[in-house]
């Protein structure tokens, strides 16, 4: 009878142990996920929208489809991270309501005839601005919207890791 | 004998029970057969209790208390404590599991806290004049001179609408030698934004040529008490007014450790014409 008594606490404590155990590597496994390596740093760019320039139909010899605008959207980017930026703007992705309403340059880059090879200047490499950590720099971009849509959303990563952040633009 | 597997009959003797057609192996005796041979082997003397078969443990009963030093002429057999081991397994699983899980929800709240702290960008910005000695890392820097050296008409490499710009820095340092101590290489700041110093690797012949010489590095003041030289970048043509950033760092790491603050000077363009030689003949 004692030996069935033991043998019946075993097996409460070794279930016990394994409901135990399954959150405590579950927990584990969050924490390890949750956090990044402190070995390195990283940047963390906020971007605000400072102002919206309407530039007509036409830019840089490109003329805007029909029934299309072409906006400059002036950004402040906020490094808030504890690394260098090696990029001004983070890249942002804009989507209207529609899937046509917003085209961004890579949509008109292909109609630009391109231009001849040229060689690569002196010190290339560093002409490319960046954002220190703990400042703000400034960036523009150029989109094609479609007329008569009011807001767009632009989402990016503001750092390494996997969090997106939304940036709702007012166009009306 | 006949294997008890195929039912072949074979020689026992001859194939020592194994069984030549199936393989298996047959016992010859039964558990009574092996019994009596053991008597037969070693005697007829050993302790059989009436109330206790032969070949089986002996188990007191409850009433029948074990006496230890009672005459007792047989061995006494401790009785199993069947189980223990299990128990005491299953318990040393569960203080793990207690252990693993205080641990994990530690890990977690303390993983959760760390990414609640959201940079808030708040660095400590410091200004400081040209020609003011300040304190940085360890050290004392200053920052003397802002040289615009060459644009396209001079090294024609150079892009369309750029500039090399150097920055005379002057520095006195304890003269030790720390791994992580070092001056990380400083960003100028124009109206277009910032941009990293150039290396010291890259600008280092044109700077031979130039007059902005000897070129400084990271290590600059590692292991020297005094250093003196140039930094260069890449700036707007255009551009008159620049910030050059020295980022200070806690040296508690292998890229600086944390970041304490930013030190700027204003600068505004001297339009220096490119030196002449300072270099090889070669240049």
């Amino acid at each position: 009878m004692a030996s069935k008594g033991r043998t019946v606490l075993s097996v409460i404590f070794l279930a016990a142990g394994l409901v135990l155990l399954v959150p405590g590597i579950l927990f584990w496994v969050m924490s390890a996920g949750s956090s990044s390596d402190p070995a390195y740093k990283e940047p963390y760019c906020v971007v605000e929208l400072e102002d919206i320039t309407e530039l007509g139909g036409s830019y840089e010899g490109v003329s805007a489809e029909e029934g299309y605008t072409f906006y400059e959207f002036s950004y402040l980017v906020k490094n808030l991270g504890d690394g260098e930026s090696y990029q001004e703007l983070p890249s942002l992705y804009y989507e209207g309501p529609e899937y046509n309403d917003v085209y961004e340059h890579y949509y008109w880059d292909s109609q630009v005839t391109p231009e001849e090879e040229t060689e690569a200047p002196l010190f290339d490499g560093y002409y490319d601005l960046c954002i220190p950590p703990g400042r703000v720099g400034r960036a523009s971009e150029v989109l094609m919207v479609k007329d008569g849509v009011t807001a767009v959303q632009a989402s990016y990563y503001p750092g390494y890791s996997d969090e997106k952040l939304i940036l709702d633009i007012d166009l009306s | 004998m006949r294997c008890f597997n195929c039912r072949k009959e074979f020689d026992y003797e001859k194939y020592y029970g194994i069984c030549p057609k199936c393989g298996c192996f047959n016992q010859k005796e039964s558990r009574e057969e092996r019994h009596e041979d053991l008597h037969d082997r070693f005697g007829d003397d050993s302790d059989h209790r009436e109330d206790s078969g032969c070949g089986q443990t002996y188990a007191y009963s409850s009433a029948e208390e074990f006496q230890p030093g009672a005459a007792d002429s047989r061995s006494w057999e401790k009785p199993r404590r069947r189980g223990a081991g299990f128990l005491v397994f299953s318990l040393l699983f569960l203080v793990l599991s207690l252990v693993v899980l205080a641990s994990g929800v530690l890990a977690y709240i303390g993983s959760r806290v760390e990414t609640a702290e959201e940079p808030d960008g708040s660095l400590r910005l410091v200004s400081h004049e040209v020609g003011e000695s300040f304190a940085f890392q360890k050290a004392e820097l200053q920052v003397d001179e802002i040289r615009k050296l060459a644009d396209q008409s001079v090294l024609p490499g150079l892009a369309e609408g750029m500039e090399l710009t150097a920055v005379h820095v002057t520095g006195q340092g304890d003269g030790e030698y720390e791994d992580y101590n070092r001056i990380q290489m400083p960003y100028i700041e124009t109206e277009a934004g910032y941009r990293y110093a150039l290396s010291p690797y890259d600008f280092e012949p044109y700077g031979q040529m130039l007059g902005a010489y000897p070129v400084l590095d990271e290590y600059a003041l590692m292991g020297e008490s005094s250093c003196s030289g140039w930094y260069a970048f890449l700036t707007e043509a255009d551009a008159e007014e620049f910030r050059i950033w020295f980022d200070e760092y806690d040296g508690s790491g292998w890229d600086g450790g944390n970041l304490l603050a930013g030190h700027y000077v204003e600068l505004k363009a001297e339009d220096a014409a490119p030196e002449e030689g300072g270099g090889t003949d070669g240049q």
